[in-house]
C-alpha cells in the first residue's frame, strides 16, 4: 500500500522511549487498540529506528492549509476549536461561530455583560442631559 | 427631552453625587461577593443571578418618586456591574491558556462599549416614547427602564438554557469530568481530590493505587466509553495533562482557604494595577466630558458628551489588544513574566500620558483628543493584560482573585472620583496626580513574581 506524502505518523508509544517528556510535535501517539487502517514501517527519529503506523484517517481528517495572517489562522474564528484533553477548554475562540459550544459562552459572556450597561449606566445621562448650569455635564455623573 | 430625572424629582446636585457613590459601592461590594460565589456555584449561575438580580430593581425604577428611593433603586442596580466578574471566570473557564487573554479582553471590552452605547441609546428611547407614543415627560423615564428589564430577563433567560457551566458539563462534576478525561488517555489517576460526596465506582478503584497496567488500559476504555473525548483534541504530554488536572481545576472554597488566596503578594499586585488602570478608566469616563466642555466650550454639551463616550467605545479594540498582544507574547516566550512586563510597561506609559495631558492641558483640539487616544490605548490594553494575566496566578481560586481584581477596579473608581471631586474643574491636576500614582504603584509591584511559588499549572 502506498501512501500519499502529507499523512501523519503515528509511533507506538513504546518505541518512545526517547520521547518519554513530550512527543515530537510531527508525531501523534496512538494506543494499541486503534482500528484505524493502517501500514507499519520503520522510520529513524535522530537515527532511532522507530516503528510506525502510517494510517488512512489521519490523511482523511488532516484539515486543509488555511490562510494565515503573521501567523493567525483565520478559520480558527469561525472554526469549531482545538480542546485540551484534560480539562476540554479551547485552544482557539471561534468569535464568529455562535453555535459553537465555545463560540455560545463567548458570545453570551460579552453580550451578557454588555446589556447589564443599558440599565447601570442609564442613569446618568437621563438625570440631567438638559441641565443648563456649566459645572454639571452629562457626563459628570457617568461612574 | 423637555423635563430630566434631576428636576422631576426635585434633586439636589449632591444627592445626584451622593447616588452615583451608592452604584458604584454597590457595585464594588457585589463584585467581592461574586468571585467565591463563582468558585461556589460556577460562573454562569452567578452571571445569571446578578443579571436577574439587578433587572428586578430595573423594573422599578419607574417607582422612584424622591431621592431616598434613587438611592435604594441604584444600590441594587448596581448589582448588574458585578457581572463583570462571573463573565471573565466563565471566559477564563471555556478558554485555555494560549487564548484566554484575548478571550477575557475581547469579553470585556466588548461588554465595556455598552457603557458608550447606553449614552446614546436610553436618551434614544425616552425621546421616542415621548415623540411618538406622546408620553409626558414625567411618565417618559420611567416607562423606558421596561426596555432594559426586558432585554436584560431574555438575554439571561437565553444564557441559562443555551450554555453550559464548563466544556465538561456540570459544575458540580468538574472535577471528576477531568478525572475521566485523564483515565480515557491513559495517565495515572488518583491526582485529582474528588469530594466526598460523588460515590462512583470507577473512580474509587482508580484513587486506590493497586491497579496494574491492565487494570488501568481496562479503567482508560471505560472511562472513555462513558464519557468519550472531545472531537479535535489537542496533542499534551503527560506530565503536563497532569498538571493541568491537579492545578487548574477551580476548587470549593473555605473562608480560610479563600483569604489564603486574597492575601498573596500576586493577588495585591494584579488588584493594584487594576486599581490604577480600571479605577482611572471609571473616573475619567465620570469627568471627561465636562473637562473637554472647559477647555472647549465651542463644541457645547453635547459635542464634548459624545467626544467623551468615545474614550468608553475605543474598548472595542483596545482592551481586545492588550489581551492579544499578551498572548503573542506568552506563547512566543512559554513565560508568565512576558504579560506581567506587558502590563507593567503599558501602565507606565499611560501613566506618561496622563502626566502629560495633566501638564499641558491643552486648550487645541488635536493635541487634547490625539493625547487622550493614546492614554485611552495604554490604559484599555492594561486592563486587558492584566485579566490576561490573572488566570495564571491561582487557577484553583480563579474566581477569587478576579473578583478581588475587579473590586479593586471598582475601589480605584471611588478613590480618584473623590480626588477629581475635591480638586474640582482644575481637572489637568488630577490628570497628573492620577498619573503619578499609576507610575508609582506599577514600579513598587513589579519585582513581585507573577506565580507564587510552588503553584502547579498555571505556568
Amino acid at each position: 500500500v502506498s501512501l500519499p506524502e502529507m499523512s501523519q505518523l503515528r509511533v507506538d508509544i513504546a518505541n518512545l522511549g526517547f520521547y518519554k517528556n513530550g512527543p515530537h510535535p510531527d508525531i501523534y501517539l496512538f494506543s494499541s487498540s486503534s482500528s484505524v487502517p493502517s501500514v507499519t514501517r520503520q522510520i529513524f527519529i535522530d537515527h532511532h529506528p522507530v516503528l510506525c503506523q502510517q494510517t488512512y484517517d489521519q490523511y482523511i481528517l488532516k484539515a486543509p492549509e488555511t490562510s494565515s495572517i503573521m501567523g493567525f489562522k483565520v478559520a480558527t474564528l469561525w472554526q469549531a476549536p482545538e480542546i485540551n484533553p484534560v480539562n476540554g477548554k479551547a485552544r482557539s475562540i471561534p468569535i464568529l461561530n455562535p453555535i459553537n459550544k465555545y463560540g455560545r459562552v463567548f458570545f453570551f459572556a460579552w453580550f451578557g455583560f454588555m446589556i447589564a450597561f443599558l440599565s447601570w449606566y442609564a442613569f446618568p445621562p437621563l438625570v440631567s442631559i438638559k441641565t443648563p448650569t456649566r459645572h454639571v455635564h452629562p457626563m459628570s455623573n457617568t461612574f | 427631552l423637555t423635563l430630566t430625572i434631576k428636576k422631576d424629582l426635585h434633586l439636589s446636585g449632591n444627592e445626584v453625587a451622593n447616588s452615583n457613590i451608592i452604584a458604584l459601592t454597590a457595585t464594588l461590594l457585589v463584585r467581592l461577593v461574586a468571585g467565591p460565589a463563582c468558585d461556589h456555584f460556577g460562573p454562569r449561575v452567578v452571571f445569571a443571578a446578578c443579571l436577574l438580580l439587578g433587572a428586578i430593581p430595573t423594573a422599578l425604577a419607574g417607582t422612584i418618586h424622591n431621592a431616598a428611593g434613587l438611592y435604594v433603586i441604584r444600590f441594587f442596580i448596581g448589582i448588574l456591574g458585578g457581572s463583570f466578574v462571573p463573565c471573565q471566570v466563565w471566559s477564563t473557564g471555556f478558554f485555555d491558556k494560549n487564548v484566554v487573554g484575548t478571550s477575557n479582553a475581547l469579553t470585556a471590552g466588548w461588554g465595556n462599549t455598552g457603557g458608550g452605547i447606553t449614552f446614546f441609546v436610553m436618551p434614544a428611547i425616552v425621546d421616542s416614547l415621548a415623540n411618538s407614543r406622546h408620553l409626558s415627560a414625567h411618565v417618559a423615564w420611567r416607562v423606558s427602564f421596561i426596555v432594559p428589564f426586558i432585554i436584560i430577563t431574555f438575554i439571561t433567560l437565553c444564557l441559562l438554557l443555551l450554555c453550559q457551566d464548563t466544556p465538561t458539563g456540570k459544575w458540580s462534576e468538574r472535577q471528576l469530568a477531568v478525572q475521566h478525561n485523564l483515565q480515557a488517555h491513559g495517565v495515572r489517576a488518583g491526582v485529582v481530590n474528588v469530594p466526598g460526596g460523588i460515590t462512583d465506582r470507577k473512580v474509587e478503584g482508580a484513587t486506590t493505587p493497586t491497579s496494574g497496567d491492565e487494570k488501568r488500559d481496562e479503567e482508560a476504555d471505560l472511562a472513555k466509553a462513558k464519557h468519550g473525548s472531545f472531537d479535535h483534541e489537542a496533542t499534551m504530554g503527560e506530565q503536563e495533562m497532569l498538571e493541568t488536572a491537579q492545578g487548574e481545576v477551580v476548587i470549593k472554597p473555605s473562608f480560610k482557604e479563600a483569604m489564603a488566596v486574597v492575601f498573596t503578594p500576586q493577588t495585591a499586585m494584579v488588584a493594584m494595577c487594576y486599581f490604577c488602570s480600571f479605577g482611572a478608566e471609571l473616573a475619567i469616563n465620570s469627568i471627561l466630558g465636562a473637562y473637554y466642555f472647559k477647555n472647549f466650550p465651542k463644541l457645547g454639551q453635547t459635542g464634548t458628551g459624545r467626544w467623551a463616550a468615545m474614550f468608553g467605545l475605543l474598548n472595542v479594540v483596545f482592551r481586545p489588544l492588550g489581551g492579544f498582544v499578551a498572548d503573542a507574547l506568552y506563547r512566543k516566550t512559554g513565560s508568565v513574566w512576558s504579560k506581567k512586563i506587558l502590563l507593567h510597561s503599558l501602565a507606565i506609559i499611560c501613566g506618561g500620558f496622563q502626566i502629560a495631558i495633566g501638564v499641558l492641558n491643552s486648550k487645541s483640539h488635536a493635541t487634547m483628543f490625539g493625547l487622550i487616544a493614546g492614554m485611552a490605548f495604554f490604559l484599555e490594553a492594561g486592563n486587558g493584560a492584566n485579566f490576561a494575566l490573572v488566570p495564571h496566578i491561582h487557577p484553583f481560586a480563579n474566581g477569587i482573585i478576579s473578583g478581588v481584581t475587579g473590586a479593586g477596579g471598582n475601589f480605584g473608581g471611588v478613590i480618584f472620583a473623590i480626588i477629581f471631586r475635591y480638586l474640582g474643574v482644575n481637572y489637568g491636576k488630577t490628570f497628573w496626580i492620577i498619573g503619578v500614582i499609576t507610575i508609582a504603584v506599577n514600579i513598587a509591584v513589579c519585582w513581585i513574581k507573577p506565580i507564587p511559588k510552588g503553584q502547579v499549572g498555571g505556568r
